[in-house]
């Protein structure tokens, strides 16, 4: 273009300014953008015209006035927008553009067609929460431990006796977790010493100054002074002896437990090392990459391939660095002690026991389940050489699995509401995200430099020489992580017969899912906080010879704030309930959601106005508001209402028969096709109908008998209403 | 569900008639008929939920066929049959856990084509009904055409009939004329065909079906003297099957029903079991009584056992609770088939293998019947599923 062009060529410096920019980059080139030079400066070549940036940029950073602001995607929510388009057109600016790039992606493709909400939603308002008994008592046990281990004057000692010092961690310097034995007893005396008790009450009075009930009374001083002094090294204990732990420093491995505070420290983001580090910069701040573990795990797995300054990173490996006195050192085996997984892509379930078939639903290993050996990685690594430079494009990865609970953990006992069709359990659960590279694990071998596990197929043209091929370790990634959880099922109760609630299905799944997200909605209203402060996902487990679902909510924020156990309470919960429903009553979640489907706002499945929002972007294709209410409904303990989805039968009855060429019957109330060039006759059915002749209910098994009375030389089959809306060109195949 | 003692076979006595449906039995095995008169071994054996709402299903008909809805309008027939469906149902879970073997059988809209068969009900009752309200005159109609019998002839819904010096009983469903002539129809409510796996099989009557309705032929003619033209298995889903009466062969299969009926009896009397048992794959295939049976165990063999059920007797030598709660027996297999030696059964409940007694142990000797097929290649290890049975031999 430029070459038959007239215009005059111009200069257009881009550099990026994102988190995974070097700190000393970022700021020269937030300089730069800004034209403020310094001596070493070159004045022609070193200003910056373009940044390209990330959210990073998005407040609390000055890049002074902008006159376009481009945006690659639809920002999540209307705040989010008006913070990055208001960069431009500052300072008395009389022109400012703000251009944004709608991907092909649902959320979108909603903002785009309605760009007044992205400018015209109200934004949520900010909150602090001073009613969380869990977040103030994990600070009162960081300040209890550090108390304790300083004024006990514990001493840290290595393997062979020697003093060692007591780590480095952000969490507190409490030493390793194969020490804590021999502190444990010192720990435990001096805090239950009357010389701890005047320190640790005003510890706890310094905390809850100002803190309104129900967490700013006596009795609550007292039980949080009474859980420091008496049994914080019960649940230090409690915390070592619970499942996997990949964290050598006690502090850390405490945060990851629950026991001490983690929101705010950066232990659970993981580096991507471009180069071997040195004692010059430790810790490193250039040459490094963080993310966050849960999404490391994905991003840095080996062959996975990041861009950063113009250049391309290919990850290799797996690795992880301590400093040793004047050294940095690679540490011996990053990949620890592993854990099993068994991950079922047939009804999602995870075990962690070690099976020949899925616990669940009886896959065999080979087939859509797969047995798998974790590893959380302390970091990862890439070949070590200089990045490419990027032309474009990047090698995709594999993805991380949604989250899952493990069908084998412990988990307490289910509770049914009384009157409700609800059932309910509580407790601190692992939460498991697993890449297993497409069920075909990593293969990893020992870096002949020592410099952690590397999979030599993630090189590329160029493997490493000399990498032994008799130390191999097969392993998936995981990122685990513990916290309080809620979860939520039905009662196996009469109203679920003709039911098929599996998770093996794809409506089963679609309506857990969709409860989940619905829930989250009305958790979110309820305790006025953002709905991205729960996370949603699945447990999947076997009873009474089936695989059965229940959604679970937990904190989304490390160690949480404990909304997921105050929703578990049963007044809240019920609270809960009468927010969501039933459809008839004004003011509920299902009452507006019912009018915001009605002509002239047609939402066919989900949208931003019901169950859609940025956040949960990868599950967009699930959801659907009436199976959203449906499992409300048998959440309350009414009955499913059936016309929530038969009303939507005809409509797509006719769009099957026009589009494909079908024949329109009726059997039993209950639309059909009748395809009469294959024979078949095939009911439209509500997606939560079990099709199963040995199990459906009496409105289908009606209609099923009235279809082959009326056909009998035809075969029967059935296609239900979710595929229909959602993916038609799938009922063919499913006859 | 629990764990069930094998207790000493049954002692048979004798019976005072038979009837087409004990004909069948006998026909296969006359051990069957002891165990199922006998109500120990009766209450230690599944009937299980599909042979409950048979019972069901034909507690209905039998209601409707004797006119309980005759009075009952279109608009409220669903209602009607629905309030007749639960209450034989009721009847059948009352029993059910009264017994050993069903008592923890869940709530029966949980068991197996319990709407299915509703639906059925439904649909089969309504032309039930009609049928009571058109019989009267066409037969009336068509009587003309038996000269000379027509006061003999009995028509109408649940004729009882007896005959062969009262030795054989029954009560007919439904005997109608019509086109087909004199004709006497029985409801079925489970599969009628013979089960053959073969591409191109034309499905035939259950050749007991068949035996059956010519065994009512034979009984209605002892009663009226006019031999039925036809006999008709009518199921709950599907077409009648149609079945010609060869009076030879009907006066034959009947005169074969109190033959065997005799020798029960003469067999009974003496108090012989074992005497009684025709073990073989045909008939211990089907039958619920082969964990308590000696005779099954004694020659069951490895051709006689699909490979979906299989079943193993001998010693446990190791029982082990997993980390899912299911429950893994490793028996020292010396009867069963297909495998003898040892033979691992996955999957049981620990449930399954509890009693009043206690939990199965180590050393017990065993007998675990209606086992699954193995699920993965490879020798002695099956599965086991909640219709499985495992019995403890009390030596």
């Amino acid at each position: 273009m430029l070459s038959r062009s007239s215009e005059t060529p111009f200069r257009l410096h881009c550099e990026e300014l994102t988190g995974q920019t070097d700190l000393d980059d970022s700021i020269r080139r937030q300089r730069l953008f800004q034209d403020v030079m310094l001596e070493e400066d070159n004045r022609v070549v070193d200003p910056v015209d373009l940044l390209s940036v990330t959210t990073t940029m998005e407040a609390g950073i000055d890049i002074g006035g902008l006159q376009v602001v481009m945006m690659s995607n639809m920002p999540p929510q209307r705040f989010n927008y008006q913070q990055r388009v208001g960069r431009a057109g500052r300072r008395g600016d009389p022109l400012a553009i703000a251009l944004t790039v709608c991907r092909g992606r649902t959320h979108d493709d909603f903002y785009f067609r309605n760009p007044e909400r992205i400018t015209g939603d109200l934004p949520p308002q900010p909150y602090i929460d001073l009613s969380r008994l869990q977040i103030v008592r994990r600070v009162v046990a960081a300040e209890a431990m550090r108390l304790a281990f300083t004024a006990a004057r514990v001493v840290s000692t290595d393997s062979e006796g020697i003093a060692a010092d007591l780590g480095n961690s952000p969490h507190g310097q409490f030493g390793s977790v194969a020490a804590w034995e021999t502190h444990r007893t010192r720990v435990r005396d001096w805090l239950a010493s009357a010389e701890a008790e005047p320190l640790l009450a005003r510890a706890v009075d310094a905390l809850l100054l100002e803190v309104p009930p129900p967490l700013g009374v006596p009795e609550q001083r007292d039980g949080l002074l009474h859980y420091a002094r008496l049994e914080l090294v019960d649940a230090v204990d409690q915390a070592l002896s619970s499942g996997p732990a990949f964290q050598d420093q006690l502090g850390e491995l405490l945060a990851n437990k629950g026991v001490l505070p983690m929101f705010g420290f950066p232990t659970r983001s993981r580096l991507l090392y471009q180069r071997r580090p040195t004692t010059r910069d430790w810790p490193p701040t250039k040459n490094v990459i963080d993310r966050d573990l849960d999404i490391a795990i994905t991003q840095f797995a080996p062959g996975a391939q990041t861009v950063k300054d113009k250049a391309v990173f290919t990850s290799v490996g797996v690795v992880g660095y301590e400093r040793r006195g004047q050294w940095v050192n690679a540490i011996a085996d990053p990949l620890g002690s592993p854990a099993n997984a068994g991950l079922c892509r047939r009804c999602h379930a995870l075990t962690t026991q070690e099976v020949d078939n899925c616990p669940v639903c009886g896959e065999p290993v080979g087939g859509e389940f797969g047995m798998h050996q974790i590893s959380e990685p302390p970091g990862f690594r890439t070949d070590y050489q200089e990045g490419k430079p990027f032309k474009g494009n990047f090698e995709w990865a594999p993805g991380a699995s949604r989250a899952r609970v493990s069908e084998s953990d412990p988990i307490a006992a289910a509770v049914a509401l009384r009157g409700m069709g609800l059932t309910i359990r509580k407790g601190s659960s692992r939460i498991y995200s697993i890449n297993d590279n497409e069920g075909r694990d990593y293969e990893f071998r020992r870096d002949p430099g020592g410099h952690g596990w590397v999979v030599p197929e993630a090189y590329g043209e160029n493997p490493p020489p000399n990498v032994a091929p008799q130390q191999t370790l097969v392993r998936a990634l995981a990122s685990i992580t513990t916290t309080d959880v809620l979860f939520l099922g039905l009662e196996r109760a009469p109203s679920l017969a003709g039911l098929n609630l599996s998770p093996a299905t794809v409506p089963g799944r679609a309506s857990w899912y969709s409860f989940g997200f619905l829930l989250r909605s009305a958790a979110a209203r309820l305790l006025d906080i953002d709905p991205r402060e729960l996370r949603v996902g699945l447990r999947v487990f076997r009873e009474a010879e089936a695989a059965r679902a229940e959604v679970f909510l937990s904190d989304d924020l490390d160690n949480g704030a404990g909304y997921s156990t105050y929703l578990a309470e049963e007044d809240v919960m019920r609270a809960l309930f009468e927010m969501i429903g039933p459809e008839a009553k004004e003011g509920t979640i299902a009452a507006q959601w019912s009018v915001h489907a009605q002509a002239g706002k047609l939402c066919d499945s989900s949208c931003h106005d019901c169950l859609r929002d940025y956040s949960n972007m990868p599950f967009h294709p699930l959801l659907d508001w009436r199976l959203a209410l449906d499992m409300a409904d048998l959440a309350s303990g009414r009955a499913l209402p059936e016309q929530r989805w038969l009303v939507r039968a005809a409509g797509a009855q006719n769009q099957l028969c026009e589009g494909f060429g079908f024949k329109a019957e009726t059997f039993g109330g209950i639309p059909a096709l009748l395809r009469e060039d294959e024979k078949i006759v095939q009911l439209l059915t509500h997606p939560l109908w079990d099709t199963d002749t040995r199990s459906m209910g009496l409105t289908l098994a009606r209609s099923h008998e009235e279809a082959l009375r009326a056909y009998p030389d035809h075969r029967l089959a059935f296609a239900n209403l979710f595929d229909a809306v959602h993916r038609p060109a799938y009922i063919l195949d499913t006859a | 569900m629990t764990i069930r003692i094998v207790p000493p076979s049954p002692i048979p006595t004798p019976i005072p008639f038979t009837s087409p449906s004990t004909a069948a039995e006998m026909r296969r095995c006359m051990l069957r008929v002891a165990f199922s008169k006998s109500a120990r071994h009766r209450s230690l054996v599944s009937r299980g939920p599909a042979a409950r709402l048979g019972t069901a299903c034909h507690a209905v008909l039998e209601a409707v066929g004797r006119g309980a809805l005759d009075e009952v309008s279109e608009e409220e027939w669903d209602s009607h049959v629905r309030a007749l469906w639960e209450r034989a149902v009721q009847s059948q879970w009352d029993d059910a856990r009264h017994s050993t073997a069903d008592s923890e059988l869940g709530p029966p809209v949980s068991w197996p084509y319990y709407y299915l068969r509703l639906a059925q009900l439904e649909l089969i009752t309504r032309e039930l009904a009609r049928g009571r309200r058109t019989d009267d005159v066409a037969s009336t109609l068509a009587l003309d055409g038996f000269v000379g019998a027509s006061s003999q002839v009995r028509l109408g819904y649940e004729v009882s009939l007896e005959g062969f010096g009262g030795k054989l009983r029954g009560q007919a469903d439904r005997v109608t004329v019509g086109p087909e002539g004199l004709c006497v129809d029985d409801y079925k409510t489970g599969a009628i065909y013979e089960h053959v796996e073969e591409p191109d099989h034309v499905a035939s009557l259950k050749e007991d079906y068949r035996i059956q309705l010519l065994d009512y032929a034979a009984l209605y003619h002892e009663e009226t003297r006019i031999w039925p033209d036809s006999a008709r298995v009518i199921p709950l889903h599907g077409e009648p099957v149609l079945v010609q009466v060869d009076p030879l062969e009907a006066e034959r299969t009947a005169r074969e029903a109190i033959v065997l009926f005799d020798r029960y009896n003469a067999l009974a009397s003496q108090g012989r079991a074992d005497s009684l048992a025709s073990p073989s794959p045909e008939s211990c295939s089907t039958c619920s009584f082969r964990g308590p049976c000696d005779a099954y165990w004694a020659n069951v063999a490895e051709s006689w056992v699909p490979p979906d059920r299989p079943s193993t007797a001998g010693r446990a030598t190791d029982v082990q609770q997993l980390g899912d709660g299911s429950v893994v027996v490793t028996v020292e297999g010396t009867q069963g088939a297909p495998y003898l030696g040892l033979v691992r059964i996955r999957g049981l409940t620990p449930q399954q293998i509890s009693g009043v007694d206690g939990v199965l142990e180590k050393g017990a000797n065993l007998r675990v019947v209606r086992l699954r097929g193995h699920q993965k290649p490879g020798p002695a290890e099956l599965w086991a599923g909640a219709e499985s049975e495992v019995w403890v031999t009390p030596f």
